[in-house]
């Protein structure tokens, strides 16, 4: 194999893919990348058995062939890297990486050990997305996840697509968001299809999936899902497990409703969060009134705070006690300055809702008093 | 050679021919799932879409190969990923959840109704009747076509695991459909009622608590029994009860034993419960215990042989519950193995499961755990010394020997030195009368009868 390549090409390469390859395993070829010229298209693929992602990058190709080396040498070497044209050249084992004042000579793998990443065995399923709902809806639907070794089927995001809907729901069983695709940021082929992906799996699309990716199609067979762009190809097994039926947990309405600028509720929590104890409790409470409320803190050790916000208040006059944290990843991922937060009982579950936003929705469980 | 056994020997084979990381990481966790005699075509099950890429790319002559050394009519192999089979191949880093404390509550997943504590799934079309519950059936009927006029309050009991859950709930149910929610009802365990007492004293919200009980048209309490010897608990519900039953409210009532054998119920409770309509539910005939097997069988749609299904309810007498559990375990086997159960099995899964063990008890364990309870020798207890600590002990005996190992007087007295038949019945009708009224005598045999158990 002989390549030109750019350095921020393959620098951009090296970004999407390094955080897909495997440690800890015993099968050393996993610390590697494979760089692949054929057809055409020159590419870098990494993978921990889990997770597989490749990037195609642009370049010229002087002659086909593919290469396994470790992901970290190969890194280190091309981004230290100050001439901007790299020639790479294998023979064997080796890679050979030359640029008009440097050459380095990397011991690479056998390519044959690489893993023969999945391909998709339904190509003509699919469901396409426009890549910035794409990642606004995982980004809203991700903070609400975590890694779970007891509860596999809800550490991932879940994806299901029915009556024209693609629907991304993520939960740690303390709080849940839903966000709903419809009309024009979404096309399938599929009547129904569901499936929960991996949390490291969402992770990485978020980190490798940008803007300018345009589109994201989304494949899928039993176990394995694949998100591909024009330059971007990441498969993932599926979360084996059924996600559990979310719907009536969403309160279906709330007996008591804040209307209150966001960002001054997000800068209200931050502050008094300081003074909250070990549980990140916060309490928000409805002044007289009803023309503020007052979001309040105190530990017996650190001392107290108090900061009142004005808003419009609906119901009752009510106090609830959250996890500051909870409550403040769920405001972030709204965008209006006025939503919505619906209280109910203090042990029941309370809604975040922007109200011009109907399709993204946050529960949020309150902390025992 | 059972497909097990075959894909043992070719892993032995091909172990010896790649690297052991390479095994391990492609190899591990497969499974021969099927062969087609027809055709000869072998199906491979592996862990994941890597693993089945890898070995259908790389291994697959040598697996055909193999394959064929042991099984000639092997023509070829297709390959398959096995959901539900752990993933060995785990890099996701775990992040550590952050430790919340005990008091952020989880959101509760089930699809109970929050307005009537009900649960769906519980209904009269999934309920089944036979001789042993069709008393209740009946009056529960009686009870949604007549809320509150015909049987008020309605008393259920039976023992563990006999379905007094679901015929309450499915009254609830019933009577919130028919009248499409007009009705209120309110489903309650006699815990939660204890707690929501306890919570109303400690932050003075008594009238919270009285308007949630009191403004319902149907009352459903589970397991009553427990308010017993709870006096502001069962002040509270008396008076709920009484404001309930004058304005011709629905109260229904589930409890282990029938009113007057709550040994530490008030009179003035009792009289109430007595008042309208007590049914039991006893232990289901091994028709009646089929029957409820092969609907939960269709429903889960499970593929098990009819002689299986048989044998379990011959074998699972006493809790339907019991049955359930069974049921799923072997679901959970057939899945995992990939074949049917035998009968065997199916023994084994029962002895696992059963908490009363199928050992048979016999008169002289009775008298053996009695002694050890009493602690005094069991030559005392069959002598014929009519010393005050020896009496009650030996009456005990007499009982238990009657009302579990259904012997005859005569027999008893035969066994407990040769007393006379007249001596076993006046034991046996005073023990049984003092049950009702001694809660500490009841708790002396229910601790008894768990150590025969155990033995």
């Amino acid at each position: 194999m002989k390549l030109i390549l750019l350095k921020t090409n393959i620098v951009e390469g090296l970004f999407s893919v390094e955080r897909a390859t495997g440690i800890n395993t015993n099968l050393p070829v996993l610390k590697n990348i494979l760089l692949s010229a054929q057809n055409n298209k020159i590419s870098i693929t990494a993978t921990n058995l889990e997770l597989a992602i490749t990037h195609t990058i642009q370049g010229k190709i002087i002659e086909n062939g593919r290469a396994v080396m470790p992901a970290v040498l190969f890194g280190s070497v091309i981004k230290n890297l100050n001439s901007e044209r790299i020639t790479i050249e294998t023979n064997e084992n080796t890679v050979r990486v030359i640029t008009d004042n440097y050459e380095a000579t990397i011991q690479g793998g056998n390519e044959k050990d690489f893993p023969i990443i999945p391909h998709v065995s339904d190509v003509k399923n699919s469901i396409r997305v426009a890549v910035d709902v794409f990642l606004e809806s995982l980004g809203s639907t991700i903070i609400a996840t975590q890694y779970s070794d007891i509860r596999p089927e809800i550490s991932g995001v879940f994806f299901t697509y029915s009556n024209e809907k693609l629907t991304f729901v993520g939960t740690d069983s303390f709080r849940l968001a839903e966000k709903i695709i419809s009309g024009s940021g979404v096309a399938s082929t599929f009547d129904e299809v569901s499936f929960i992906i991996p949390l490291q799996t969402a992770e990485e699309l978020m980190r490798v999936i940008q803007k300018s990716d345009d589109e994201v199609t989304i494949h899928t067979d039993q176990n394995q899902v694949f998100f591909i762009t024009k330059t971007k190809f990441v498969t993932s097994r599926t979360v084996d497990g059924r996600f559990p039926e979310y719907q009536p947990i969403i309160p279906k309405s709330t007996e008591n409703e804040i209307s209150i600028n966001r960002q001054e509720l997000l800068n209200a929590i931050k502050l008094v969060s300081s003074f909250s104890g070990r549980t990140n409790d916060i309490t928000i409470s409805v002044g007289e009134n009803k023309k503020f409320i007052e979001i309040s803190s105190q530990e017996g050790s650190l001392g107290s705070s108090v900061y009142k916000v004005p808003s419009k208040v609906k119901g009752e006059i009510f106090s609830v006690v959250f996890n500051w944290k909870y409550l403040y990843d769920g405001l972030r991922i709204y965008s209006s300055d006025e939503i919505i937060l619906g209280v109910n009982t203090p042990d029941k579950p309370a809604v975040i809702r922007d109200p011009k936003e109907p399709s993204l929705l946050y529960v949020v469980m309150p902390i025992r008093k | 050679m059972d497909h097990n056994e075959l894909w043992q020997n070719v892993l032995g084979e091909v172990e010896v021919q790649i690297s052991r990381p390479n095994f391990l990481t492609w190899l591990k966790n497969s499974q021969l799932m099927g062969k087609n005699e027809k055709d000869g075509v072998a199906l491979v099950g592996l862990p994941n879409n890597f693993a089945k890429e890898w070995v259908k790319n790389r291994y697959h002559k040598l697996i055909l190969g193999s394959l064929r050394n042991f099984d000639t009519s092997v023509r070829s192999v297709n390959y398959t990923v096995i959901s539900g089979t752990p993933n060995q191949i785990q890099c996701a880093k775990a992040k550590k959840t952050e430790d919340l404390g005990k008091p952020q509550l989880p959101l509760v997943e089930s699809r109970v109704d929050p307005r009537t504590n009900l649960n769906p799934k519980y209904t009269f079309a999934s309920y089944i009747i036979g001789s042993s519950n069709e008393l209740a059936h009946a009056a529960a009927q009686a009870v949604v076509n007549d809320v509150g006029k015909k049987y008020n309050p309605l008393f259920i009991y039976g023992g563990v695991g006999l379905g007094k859950t679901h015929l309450m709930q499915a009254v609830g149910n019933a009577i919130h459909e028919k009248y499409s929610g007009k009705v209120n009802v309110l489903y309650t365990t006699s815990e939660k009622f204890i707690n929501d007492v306890v919570w109303s004293v400690r932050n003075k919200r008594m009238e919270d608590m009285k308007k949630k009980h009191r403004d319902v048209d149907v009352l459903i309490i589970d397991d009553i029994q427990f308010i017993g010897g709870k006096p502001a608990t069962e002040l509270e519900f008396f008076h709920t009860f009484n404001a309930l039953h004058e304005n011709n409210k629905q109260i229904i009532l589930s409890s282990d034993r029938p009113p007057a054998a709550i040994p530490t119920l008030e009179e003035r409770l009792r009289s109430r419960f007595e008042g309208g309509m007590i049914a039991d539910i006893t232990y289901p005939d091994y028709e009646m215990r089929l029957a409820i097997l092969k609907t939960k069988i269709q429903n889960q749609g499970l593929d098990i042989e009819d002689a299986v299904t048989e044998h379990i309810a011959a074998k699972v007498q006493k809790n339907i519950r019991e049955l359930d559990g069974v049921l799923n375990k072997i679901a959970f086997f057939q899945q995992c193995k990939n074949k049917k159960i035998d009968i065997k099995k199916v023994d084994e899964i029962i002895q696992e499961t059963s908490t009363v063990s199928t050992k048979n008890i016999t008169a002289n364990d009775v008298l053996k755990s009695v002694s050890d309870f009493f602690e005094i020798p069991l030559n005392d207890l069959i002598n014929k010394g009519r010393k005050q600590e020896v009496v009650e002990p030996r009456q005990i005996a007499m009982y238990l020997m009657r009302e579990f190992l259904k012997m005859s007087y005569p027999h008893i007295g035969e066994k407990l030195g040769k007393r006379d038949h007249t001596t076993v019945i006046h034991a046996y009708e005073k023990i049984q009368k003092e049950m009702t009224q001694d809660s500490n005598l009841n708790q002396k045999i229910l601790l008894i009868k768990e150590n025969l158990n155990k033995v």
